[in-house]
């Protein structure tokens, strides 16, 4: 649905997008993760034929974006980041404004309307200003608006900013739901449980650039991290097991952070039943321990060298 | 999809009431107070500074100097002697408000015979004119009664001095009428010699009579268009002369606001959804163009209406004209500021500089004094602004009454305005990059 090949924007000396390539498939939701500045939006921009590209190609349903801007526009829907709502209208006037942008007219506007109001639960208050509206509500019409048309593809840009944990949760379930019937999206976004959880593949990007590109697992498995077995012993025991079980076999290191025995190892599943063994045989009692797997958040770590900032 | 992009900023205008209200009334309750503050209904105008004066005749420097002296140090008129041709010249193009025509000799002035003087005013400035013809006629009357004092102050009527002995003698004695009249019929020579100074009394009272019924000088008032010719004279009521102006004023502030919408729809981010839709390439800024353009139709129309119901406006003769020159003021007015929003960076700068843009050209344009009362020189000016044209229009229309047939070439002197900034607006956006320079 989506083909981006070796694509470049930029803004005077300030290189927005550079060389990034990848392609979404359909019925996918394809995720963007990436800071503030990482060049999301603008890759989004110019997949929706608002920005020309300096260099490369993108594809949209087979329509290549310089070239029929026309056609990507009828089969694409946009979410922007901000709240592109007319706030002086109600729900339904913002839905059927954009519909008759799209040539929907009549019944089948209205049947339209109805349809996108019921599925983002505002049918009760589909002629109220919008103005009045919570953050939740504006963020659930929001999206509304970029499917009034029926798109084959959705371009959500953050569309989870500033709102609370619930409201949150109700938009990532509708998106999902649309998904369901078959939407395609690519969802930008820069926090790391929402592309973990929602998305089928992510593409890390920053500064422009496509740093990794897979589903949650593949991504763990191209920067080769470990787990992590953090266990708590007895302050006097520690040095002399952290010694032992760097000796061990599949542990790459052992060592004493913050007063717990901390060992990176390719499985710590595995290695659980030895340290249980070693220990009893040491006479020492295991008051606490945990296996960390890797994640989103030190593969970023890890590719770009910082955190993810809101 | 022109109509529902009109249509939605239509809704969005319309949702805010107090802000429509404020629109329509604003222009109104700011005409009734200068109206009223100017004169009202059928008032007079404020004289602003010395009226361009034609003078024509060539009377001798005992006359000529002290009248040139008297009329330039009242502060009222800045007079220019010339010759007929040249005044005529100057009457009609507005750099004279009158012609004074002096008779051809002076002195005639002072003589018995009726001698006329000649009034030409220039139309378009009618409250200047008047008042120079009401200065002249008041001026006649002040010699006509100053004939009037010289009859009756002249001792021609035979009445005895103090001290005289009395001609009549008894011949007036007593109440009854017929008693007097029975003498008077007496033919001895010493009545007949008082009768005869009696007729010449009589004579005396008739002559006197005469000089306060007729004027020794007549005044010819001639306006150089020919209007008189059709029977409509300039309009006399104020807001005729105010009213438009306030309408192209505030015209102007709705027009900048409309155009600045772009900014306020790039803000919120619905300016990035309509762009994304499947619109023409120019479809954003004339619809922003159109909603302008009925908006300030709407706004004039309204203002119309309420000056004819409240202020008792003149709305011309020809009925079509005051639609024809609205449409005309509200396109040129919907394409004035769309450059401006397209170069600015935001609302703010965009509502900086169109309030400052706005001032400047009512000031000079004539929104704050009617072009007919403006100096020659801010009249040349004001030509460079568009909203002159406007201003110039409807007091055609509202003030002189002309029909279709006279304002056509400001209408279209409008609508190329309006053809103009829209073209100069559509060439920016497709130089700054189309729908990507919105962004």
């Amino acid at each position: 649905m989506i083909r981006v090949r070796n694509l470049v924007k930029s803004f005077g000396d300030v290189r927005a997008v550079d060389d990034l390539s990848f392609a979404v498939g359909p019925g996918e939701i394809f995720g963007l993760l990436g800071p503030n500045g990482a060049g999301k939006t603008t890759t989004i921009s110019v997949l929706a034929t608002l920005l020309p590209a300096d260099a490369g190609a993108a594809e949209v349903c087979g329509h290549d974006v310089a070239a029929d801007p026309g056609a990507v526009r009828r089969r694409i829907g946009v979410v922007p980041q901000e709240l592109a709502l007319y706030e002086e209208l109600s729900a339904e006037q913002n839905l059927a404004t954009f519909g008759r942008l799209y040539g929907l007219e009549g019944a089948r506007l209205k049947a339209r309307c109805a349809e996108l109001l019921e599925l983002a639960d505002l049918t009760e208050h589909a002629r109220r200003p919008v103005k009045g509206f919570s953050g939740g509500m504006k963020r659930r019409l929001n999206i509304m608006l970029g499917l009034v048309h029926a798109p084959d593809i959705l371009f959500l840009d953050e569309p989870t900013v500033g709102i609370d944990a619930q409201a949150r949760t109700r938009i990532l379930d509708l998106i999902r739901g649309m998904n369901a019937r078959g939407l395609t999206v690519l969802y930008t976004t820069h926090y790391l449980e929402e592309a973990e959880h929602l998305c089928d593949r992510i593409g890390v990007i920053d500064h422009g650039r496509l740093a990794a590109l897979g589903d949650k697992e593949e991504l763990i498995q191209q920067i080769g991290e470990h787990d992590v077995v953090r266990v708590q012993l007895p302050p006097a025991a520690v040095a002399p097991a952290a010694a032992a079980a760097a000796a061990w076999p599949d542990v790459s290191s052992a060592d004493l952070r913050r007063g717990k025995l901390e060992i990176h190892c390719r499985d710590g599943a595995a290695l659980l039943p030895r340290l249980q063994a070693e220990l009893a045989a040491a006479g020492l009692g295991l008051d606490q321990l945990e296996v960390i797997r890797p994640n989103l958040e030190s593969l970023y770590l890890k590719i770009t060298g910082r955190a993810l900032r809101e | 999809m022109l109509r529902v992009l009109v249509t939605k900023d239509i809704r969005r205008w319309w949702s805010d009431r107090q802000a429509v209200v404020v629109t329509l009334l604003l222009p109104l309750m700011l005409t009734a107070v200068l109206g009223i503050s100017f004169g009202g209904f059928g008032g007079g105008a404020p004289e602003i500074e010395a009226i361009p004066l034609a003078l024509v005749g060539d009377p001798p420097s005992l006359l000529r100097d002290p009248l040139d002296r008297a009329l330039t140090e009242s502060g009222l008129f800045a007079p220019v002697w010339c010759d007929s041709a040249e005044a005529d010249r100057l009457v009609r193009t507005g750099e004279a408000r009158a012609a004074v025509v002096l008779p051809a000799d002076l002195q005639d002035l002072l003589s018995s015979e009726r001698v006329a003087i000649g009034v030409w005013k220039d139309p378009g400035s009618v409250l200047q004119a008047d008042i120079v013809e009401q200065i002249l006629r008041r001026m006649l009357l002040r010699v006509q009664g100053g004939e009037a004092v010289y009859l009756a102050a002249w001792p021609a009527d035979g009445f005895p001095a103090a001290g005289e002995p009395d001609p009549f003698g008894d011949l007036l004695e007593g109440d009854s009428l017929a008693a007097i009249w029975r003498r008077l019929r007496d033919r001895a020579p010493e009545v007949a010699a008082a009768r005869a100074k009696l007729e010449a009394i009589l004579d005396h009272q008739a002559a006197l009579h005469d000089a306060f019924a007729t004027s020794a000088v007549a005044l010819t008032v001639v306006d150089r268009t020919g209007q008189e010719a059709k029977g409509v004279g300039p309009s006399t009521n104020m807001f005729d002369y105010i009213l438009p102006g306030m309408g192209v004023f505030f015209l102007m502030f709705a027009a900048a606001a409309a155009a600045g919408d772009l900014h306020r729809e790039r803000a919120g981010g619905t300016l990035r959804r309509l762009l994304v839709a499947p619109l023409g390439s120019t479809d954003l800024l004339v619809g922003k163009w159109l909603f302008a353009m009925l908006n300030g139709l709407l706004q004039l129309a309204v203002l119309f209406a309420a000056g004819k119901l409240l202020f008792r406006m003149n709305l011309g003769t020809d009925l079509l004209a005051l639609p024809l020159a609205a449409v005309a003021t509200s396109a040129m007015l919907a394409s004035l500021f769309l450059p401006l929003a397209l170069l600015t960076a935001n609302e703010k700068q965009m509502g900086t500089i169109s309030t400052g843009v706005t001032l400047f050209m009512a000031l000079v344009g004539g929104n704050f004094i009617n072009v007919d009362q403006m100096p020659p020189v801010l009249q040349a000016a004001g030509r460079f602004t568009p909203n002159y044209w406007a201003n110039r229009t409807f007091n055609d229309i509202v003030v002189h009454g002309r029909g279709v047939g006279e304002i056509l070439p400001r209408v279209a002197v409008l609508f190329g305005i309006a053809a103009v900034l829209l073209a100069v607006a559509v060439a920016i956006y497709r130089r700054r990059g189309g729908k990507a320079g919105l962004l």
